[in-house]
């Protein structure tokens, strides 16, 4: 039974209910796609982690190191010291609460009187091995016979008013005070105040005795009901300033720099015959944009994408041109410059004298210098502490840099101009850096600052083989403003 | 739950609703994908990669006409991205051939999965146009469009499917007559 149809009828109804299952196993290729998707996009993370990790590492080095040297701990201490000196008369008892700041150099402004007095009292010396580490401004604390707070106007109001009250007796019972019977001190670690006003707190409280005065005890109370108010104060302001400093994290920063580029040890990249020539950097410039994070008040994280071009000379070599012409070390040269013959200083019989063709027209070698240029792309992460926070700043700043070579030339230079004699082939193309520098900026407006940093970038693997004794770095000093956001 | 609900969770990348939308369509893709795939395994290939597009572009579903039509056009969109940059170097004139194809047939004389193979045999370019034009229901307007193409080849090409699938019917009705006999 068969009958003439349409071809497009045929197809249409044999296939009007197709419908085929797919073998399982195509589900889980797809759910793997789909999932693999995923772990690659956490997976194109890693290098970034580990710069991240190594940046984040030579900060903390680097800032414990200078923390260690400068002592300056940026902890608040509350010292409490208890004195009781036999006195014919009476014992006096005498305590000081002193929480310092120790870093905060404005503190002595507010405090400076009380230092006034307490030079007074530094003169008796029994106060010497308390705060010897601590400095000048520990002598301040140590003022036994008053109640100071400084944290603020407010506050430092209230200090100098009981100040006043209580200094002439403190030299009453300086004079005599004699020994310590009794010391005690404690530290507290305060979480530190970015405000320039708040970073001074300074509360240094001593109750002394007043001489057979019944109301001691009184007074003592009251002070010490003083001490709780300033305290609150100071934990008030923090948390104004910590809400204050919490809304503006980024920060974008265009920058540039003159680099100067140098190399440690006496290789050269270019051919060992050259190690021991004299070498030159050219100045040149880099430029880019930063962006930064701040993780807290202290810490800041920073990435961005800067162009770095670098030059590097070196210096008494000679060339002529010549038949047999031997390439650098390291250069693959471009076709115009096969036949030139490159010499380390000037010969003083050419080269070319091998070849008894030519002989009759050897051409003297001319002086000159080989020039190489190089570009890249840099990446950098790091990490920046701050040291100081004020008008003027003080960073440090530490992290790592991802470099992307996108210029490699090389070049004879000579009184008759340049010369390309081709490119490096040493190089790697993705190389990295260590980077170490110190920032400062300067707060023309509340998120506007002008910035200045010496960064010094050792470079870790720009060269592939051969670099001799050469070990590459490049030192910029990158200005520039940046904004806060 | 309604389908709405499930592509809905879908677009939360919520994975076991993934896998119920797979079962749900699996069927009907893996059909579009065998006519105009060239063969079972890349038809396979063609299916996964049409529901990982799905996945990802779920959201873009905006609810209006229905989602079995959507994912459809996502599966032949895909076959055809892998068939359209293959460059057909046909050696025939583009004329088109006016004749009616018709062919003598009997009933059940041809199976489904002879059919199929015969449409996945066809070059590239003539199975495309014949399953969007005969299968899928597109004008040779949208197919122009779609294969960037013009409306001319568009027909040109069909003519010469419909003979190369007609010619490969008559092939198999005889091989098959041979065997009876034999």
């Amino acid at each position: 039974m068969s009958s003439k149809k349409h071809i497009d009828r045929v197809f249409q109804e044999a296939f009007k209910e197709f419908e085929e299952t797919p073998p399982a196993s195509n589900w889980n290729a797809i759910s793997n796609r789909l999932h693999h998707k995923k772990k690659r996009r956490v997976l194109a993370l890693p290098l970034w982690y580990k710069l991240g990790g190594a940046a984040a590492v030579l900060a903390l080095l680097t800032w414990s190191v200078l923390s260690y040297f400068y002592q300056e701990s940026p902890t608040n201490q509350i010292v409490d010291e208890k004195k009781v000196t036999p006195f014919p008369s009476n014992k006096e008892e005498i305590f000081s609460v002193s929480p310092k700041d120790s870093e905060t150099e404005a503190t002595s402004k507010e405090a400076s009187s009380s230092a006034i007095t307490t030079s007074a009292v530094e003169k008796d010396k029994f106060l010497n091995d308390n705060n010897t580490s601590l400095g000048k401004k520990s002598i301040i604390s140590s003022s036994y016979t008053k109640v100071t707070k400084a944290s603020q106007k407010e506050a430092s109001n209230v200090a100098s008013s009981t100040q006043e009250n209580t200094s002439s007796q403190a030299i009453d019972t300086q004079q005599n005070s004699q020994k310590y019977t009794r010391e005690n001190s404690f530290s507290v670690p305060l979480e530190k105040n970015e405000q320039e006003q708040a970073t001074s707190i300074r509360i240094a409280q001593a109750e002394m005795n007043t001489k057979k005065d019944e109301n001691s005890n009184t007074a003592s109370s009251e002070k010490i009901s003083l001490i709780e108010e300033a305290q609150k104060i100071a934990e008030a302001e923090e948390i104004v300033a910590l809400s204050n400093t919490s809304t503006k994290r980024w920060e974008v920063k265009p920058m540039a720099a003159p680099v100067f580029y140098g190399g440690v040890g006496d290789g050269n990249a270019i051919d060992t015959r050259f190690s021991d020539n004299s070498t030159s950097s050219d100045i040149t410039l880099a430029y880019g944009v930063n962006i930064g994070y701040a993780i807290n008040d202290k810490l800041q994280v920073r990435t961005g994408v800067n162009q770095v071009s670098l030059s590097y000379n070196t210096q008494d070599i000679s060339f002529n041109p010549s038949v047999g012409a031997v390439s650098l070390d390291n250069v693959t040269n471009v076709n115009a410059a096969r036949n030139i013959e490159i010499h380390d200083g000037i010969p003083s019989t050419p080269n070319a004298m091998a070849f008894g063709e030519i002989q009759n027209r050897v051409i003297e070698p001319i002086p000159g210098s080989i020039n190489q240029t190089l570009g890249y792309i840099e990446v950098p992460v790091e990490l920046s502490y701050k040291l100081i926070d004020r008008k003027v700043g003080v960073n440090l700043i530490g992290g790592g840099s991802t470099l992307f070579l996108n210029d490699n030339a090389i070049g004879i230079d000579s009184e008759f101009g340049r010369t390309t004699i081709g490119e490096a082939n040493n190089l790697n193309e993705v190389s990295f850096s260590t980077n170490v520098g110190l920032g400062l900026d300067y707060e023309l407006m509340k998120n506007f600052k002008l910035n200045l940093e010496p960064v010094f970038k050792y470079q870790i693997n720009a060269y592939s083989e051969n670099p001799g004794n050469f070990r590459p770095y490049f030192f910029g000093v990158y200005s520039g403003f940046s904004f806060k956001f | 739950m309604s389908l709405k609900q499930l592509i809905k969770a879908c677009e939360k990348k919520d994975v076991k609703a993934q896998e119920q939308l797979y079962h749900l369509y699996a069927g009907k893709l893996f059909s579009v994908c065998l006519k105009y795939s060239s063969n079972y395994q890349e038809a396979q290939d063609n299916l996964q990669d049409a529901f990982i597009k799905v996945f990802n572009k779920v959201e873009q579903f905006k609810h209006k006409g229905s989602f079995e039509g959507w994912i459809k056009r996502i599966a032949i969109n895909t076959c055809l991205q892998r068939y359209r940059n293959q460059t057909l170097f046909e050696l025939v004139n583009e004329e088109a051939i006016a004749e009616v194809q018709e062919v003598e047939i009997g009933e059940d004389e041809l199976d489904l999965s002879d059919l199929l193979s015969l449409i996945q045999e066809l070059p590239d370019r003539y199975r495309m146009v014949f399953n969007l034009y005969v299968l899928d229901g597109y004008s040779h307007k949208e197919i122009a469009d779609m294969l960037t193409i013009t409306v001319g080849t568009s027909k040109s090409n069909l003519s010469r499917a419909r003979l190369i699938l007609k010619e490969n019917i008559v092939l198999l009705q005889k091989k098959s007559e041979a065997k009876s006999i034999s």
